[in-house]
């Protein structure tokens, strides 16, 4: 590698860094406050006493979520679980026949 | 030493090129023919849906631009010229800024026909800002070319790298496309918001800068054995 | 790395039991309830995929350039954990805006970068698979050129103003709500720990059978 490439290639990273900066800095500022899609929100803002009708509201959905979390992971583990058995298996064929 | 090198494999291409013109009139004319493709189905009784002609501007430069990057080093496949360039005592990196330099100009070339001809099948005002525009379109395919050469010369020793070139390019960059669609389609409004567009542009730049630097990263180690 | 397994399954069983049971004690959210606490599970399943994204990325890159095979074992374990946690925080994340924002998805900054995200490191399993030989080589640039997309996808939502909730919504939690966030995030990690292991040494144990049959090639 010559010092020249070498060179090159700092110049390209300390520019990338540059250009990463001022593409934040430009996005930051007020004039880009845009579009039709009104803000999300910044902080959730916590109730003590809700009625108890609206605390359940949407329950199956909540139901879902927590059990695509839980079926998708315990399948995957499952599944390399699987894999796993068939390599060995795979391990224990090949050590044999190299006997 | 770096540039000279640079310039040589880009000459090298372009008088390949110049020769049989091959690539460039194959793409363009795949490039029209989407473009007339989607002028069938968008324009109804001469009117345009939405802002459908920044869309299909970037659409037929991306499907161009793979045409064309998968054509110029399927040339050096087959004519097993890339070995050859490998082998120089040059540097990696100086071959691929070459590499990148040639499909830039030709689909900078590409660009000259096909932008005008969107402008006139879609009625849009694309010509309104010139400036921001050659920006736009310059930072976009930049962006794109310099991915898109990366993986082409990486997949020219792979089995399925007409399946791949695609497969591993588009994701990479749809953010590219995404920030050359909504950039070109705020010039398409009747007042220009051009404080958009530059936000637009500078992540443009952003992108490149990223992708060039990496790309001159992991050329090297990428195409050696 | 197998010792591990069976004390790391048991943690995150009794973690991921007992996440319910925080969750349903944390206050309720002002104006959205129930559905809220998606969230509890959303992000950390989010902070799992970025995580993912930077282990194969930079693992891919220490496979590039010292071309060492552990590395690249490291990657793909982690490129795969990418799409796992992805498709999680792809699938809960619609299941809450059906109801806070009355649609399943917008094509707003922060999902269609997500979703992108989501989808290089989909390209990035299907080249592995599929790309032949110098497939790792492929796929660690993928994972590179992945990797760059998610500090973009993180302050997408600071900068654009989409519809999604921002950055800040994590770091201004109230008592009641960070403690069984942190404590879903722990929950996740010890997940991650045991999937990562577990994916990891079946990587390792398919090496040892191909140089197996390598070696018997030879004889």
């Amino acid at each position: 590698m010559s010092s020249l490439g070498r060179t090159v290639r700092g110049m390209a990273s300390r520019a990338a860094a540059l250009a990463t900066l001022a593409t934040l800095l430009l996005a930051a500022g007020p004039a880009f406050a845009q579009e039709e899609a009104p803000p999300g929100m910044s902080a959730f803002a916590p109730v003590q006493n809700l009625p108890p009708a609206e605390r359940m509201a949407h329950g199956a959905l909540w139901v879902a979520a927590y059990a695509v979390v839980w079926v998708g992971l315990l399948l995957f583990l499952w599944v390399i679980w699987r894999r796993l058995a068939k390599v060995d298996e795979d391990l224990r064929r090949a050590e044999s026949r190299r006997k | 030493m770096f540039f000279r090198t640079a310039l040589l494999v880009m000459r090298k291409d372009l008088t390949v090129e110049v020769r049989s013109r091959e690539i460039l009139y194959t793409t363009l004319f795949f490039a029209v023919s989407c473009i007339l493709v989607f002028a069938f189905a968008f324009v109804k009784e001469g009117e345009v849906l939405g802002d459908a002609a920044a869309g299909i501007l970037w659409i037929a430069i991306s499907f161009a631009g793979t045409l064309a990057l998968g054509r110029t080093f399927e040339r050096e496949r087959h004519a097993e010229t890339l070995r050859a360039l490998m082998l120089a005592p040059v540097e990696r990196s100086a071959i691929y800024v070459g590499k990148l330099l040639g499909i830039l100009l030709l689909l900078f070339a590409a660009e000259l026909v096909l932008v005008p001809l969107v402008a006139l099948l879609f009625s849009a005002a694309l010509f309104s800002r010139p400036v921001l525009l050659v920006g736009l379109l310059a930072a976009g395919t930049l962006g794109f070319a310099a991915v898109g050469t990366l993986f082409a010369a990486m997949l020219v020793r792979a089995r399925s790298r007409d399946v791949l070139l695609p497969v591993l390019l588009y994701p990479i960059t749809i953010p590219v496309i995404i920030a050359g669609v909504r950039g070109t389609a705020l010039l398409l409004q009747p007042n220009v918001d051009q404080a958009m567009v530059v936000m637009w542009l500078s992540l443009l730049f952003a992108f490149d800068v990223v992708f060039l630097t990496l790309s001159l990263w992991t050329f090297e180690p990428l195409m050696t054995d | 790395m197998r010792r591990l397994f069976g004390p790391l399954l048991i943690l995150s069983v009794i973690l991921f039991a007992a996440a319910p049971v925080l969750i349903a004690q944390a206050p309720y959210e002002q104006t959205m309830g129930l559905i809220q606490k998606i969230f509890y599970f959303h992000v950390p399943a989010a902070m799992m995929m970025m995580l993912s994204s930077f282990i194969c990325g930079i693992w891919s890159a220490i496979f590039l350039l010292r071309k060492k095979p552990e590395a690249d074992r490291i990657a793909v374990a982690g490129g795969e954990m990418v799409v796992v946690f992805g498709l999680i925080v792809l699938v809960t994340g619609p299941l809450w805006a059906r109801i806070a924002w009355g649609v399943w998805w917008v094509w707003d900054v922060r999902l269609t970068s997500a979703l992108l995200l989501w989808m290089i490191f989909c390209g990035y399993l299907l080249v592995r698979k599929y790309g032949g030989p110098g497939a790792d080589k492929l796929g660690a640039a993928m994972a590179i050129f992945g990797m760059a997309n998610v500090p973009f996808v993180y302050i997408s939502v600071d900068i654009w103003r989409t519809m999604h909730p921002k950055t800040t919504v994590v770091t201004t939690l109230g008592e009641g709500m960070a403690i069984p966030f942190w404590f879903c995030v722990f929950a996740f990690l010890v997940m991650y720990a045991l999937l990562f292991t577990a994916r990891v040494h079946l990587e390792e144990q398919r090496a040892r059978v191909e140089q197996l049959f390598l070696e018997a090639g030879d004889l």
